[in-house]
Formats: structure tokens, sequence, C-alpha cells
């Protein structure tokens, strides 16, 4: 676990690739700052050498998960976004108060427009938060 | 600045089937842009015959502000209006894409061309309907 500066605990996945490779942006967000959010997503992308396109699809899914952390979740959340060998790993964290419901992914909502585009997104959701940590490879739309 | 910015003018004209109301977005369209939810709301409110919507200068939409051109949509078609949407932008098209919701709203190139074919928006919810990719309701 690790400390953002406000003192609140952002989870650190345990999966493969969160604590190895380069990270591009570690960044809390809220309502009111989710236009610089995505401007920032924007600038790591091309950081990165990613084609317009792909960056845009990135900026998108980063915006659907912040937008459901600010919707659903605590209001505020975190990004941190690395660089791997291929692409991008995102990951959206916030700290709660857990609705103890899953996030529905129903056709044209924020979840299903994430699964859409990128190749592996996985989720986990419990007392303390919710972390969602997404993959952009070489197969990403 | 950390606020996402929309601004929408709305003008009434006449085209090639009759008056139209055209709804210009110009800039960021998400959850915290209360103005497209607004302003929609005002427009049907007055029920259009035909109301476009022109998404050629949208930077960004996200799925919540697509999702408000939807229920738009369907409270018109609900008093026999229509709705389209007139020149999508790069980002617009490919929420378009990635929702499914391409096959649910009229899409057009140009307000003439949703105009003068009002039986392609008919058409492009007739093959919605039969591809199975009609959101919920």
């Amino acid at each position: 676990m690790t400390r953002s500066a406000a003192g609140r605990v952002a989870p650190v996945s345990s999966a493969s690739g969160a604590s190895a490779a380069r990270i591009l942006c570690d960044e809390a967000f809220d309502a009111g700052s989710l236009h610089s959010l995505r401007a920032r997503v924007a600038a790591c992308a091309a950081a990165v050498g990613m084609a317009e396109d792909r960056a845009m699809s990135v900026i998108l899914v980063v915006h659907e998960l912040a937008a459901n952390a600010v919707r659903h979740g605590a209001g505020s959340g975190r990004l941190l976004m690395q660089a791997t060998g291929d692409g991008l790993r995102c990951q959206i964290s916030d700290n709660g108060p857990a609705s103890g419901q899953p996030w529905p992914v129903r056709q044209g909502h924020g979840l299903w427009i994430v699964r859409s585009a990128v190749d592996k997104v996985t989720v986990q959701s419990g007392p303390g938060g919710s972390l969602v940590a997404v993959v952009f490879g070489a197969n990403a739309a | 600045m950390g606020v996402t910015e929309l601004s929408v003018s709305a003008s009434k004209e006449d085209g090639p089937g009759g008056p139209r109301t055209i709804l210009r977005l110009v800039g960021e369209a998400d959850l915290t842009t209360r103005a497209l939810a607004d302003t929609l709301d005002a427009e049907c409110a007055k029920r259009p015959r035909l109301l476009l919507i022109d998404a050629s200068e949208l930077s960004f939409i996200d799925s919540a502000a697509i999702h408000e051109i939807v229920r738009a949509h369907r409270r018109l078609r609900a008093v026999g209006s229509q709705l389209a949407l007139i020149s999508p932008s790069l980002p617009v098209a490919r929420m378009l894409e990635l929702s499914g919701l391409d096959t649910v709203i009229p899409v057009h190139a140009t307000a003439d061309e949703a105009g003068a074919l009002p039986r392609l928006a008919v058409l492009a919810e007739g093959a919605g309907l039969a591809s199975g990719r009609i959101g919920p309701a």
C-alpha cells in the first residue's frame, strides 16, 4: 500500500506489471479536474509515441473509469499510468464508499465501452474502495 | 484549468424537408457539462419537427453525454419528432462505435442529408433492431 499526498491509502495491485513498469502519471482527480486529467493522459500517450487514434481510446477509457469513481465511488480517485513493453497500463482507484454493487456492464455505458477498447481489464472492489486496471497492448483498438 | 467547457447554441432554420433546429456543440461534453442536458430538455420541450445535433466541433464526448442525446432521441420519437447527429467528429464517431449506439442514433454527414431523407433515420433504427444492438430502454 502506498499513501498519497492527501493521506489516503492508494492500493497498489499485486498483479504483474504494476510495480516494475515506468510510471508516466500518478495523479489524484475529482469531479472538477476530469478535464485536466484527460489532458494529462493525452500528454503521456504522446510522450510514449502512441498514435492519435489509440490515444483517443486511452483518454476515453481513463475518463470513463475516473467518472465512475467520481459518480459512484468516493467522488475522487487516483490514476496511475505506466508504460509497458508494448503499450500502457492504467490503474484507476478510489477509496470508497463501496456501494456493495458491482459496476454494471450495460451496453453503451462506461464499463462496456472500457471492455470494448482495451486488451485486458481487472476490477477489484471492496470495503476500502475500488481499483480497476486496464492494459492497452499491441492489440487494443 | 481543470473544468470541462462546452458551449451549446441552438438555431432554427428551414431545410429541404421543412423546419429544423440545429444544436451546435463546441468543446467537450461529459458528465459535468449540465449545459447539454439542460439545452436538450429545453429544445425537446419545444417539440421540433427535426432536431439536428452538430457534433463536428466536439473534441471529446463521454458515455454520460451520449446518453443525454439518446434520451432526447427517445423523447422526440415518442412525440413523432426526429433527432439526428450530423458531422460527428472523430471522438464522437469513436464513442458511437465503441458504445454500439451507432445503430440507435441516426447519424448523417450533413444537415441537408438528414432533412431531405427522413426515411434514413427509420432505416437506421430498423437495421439496429434487426442486428439486435438496440440499447436498454
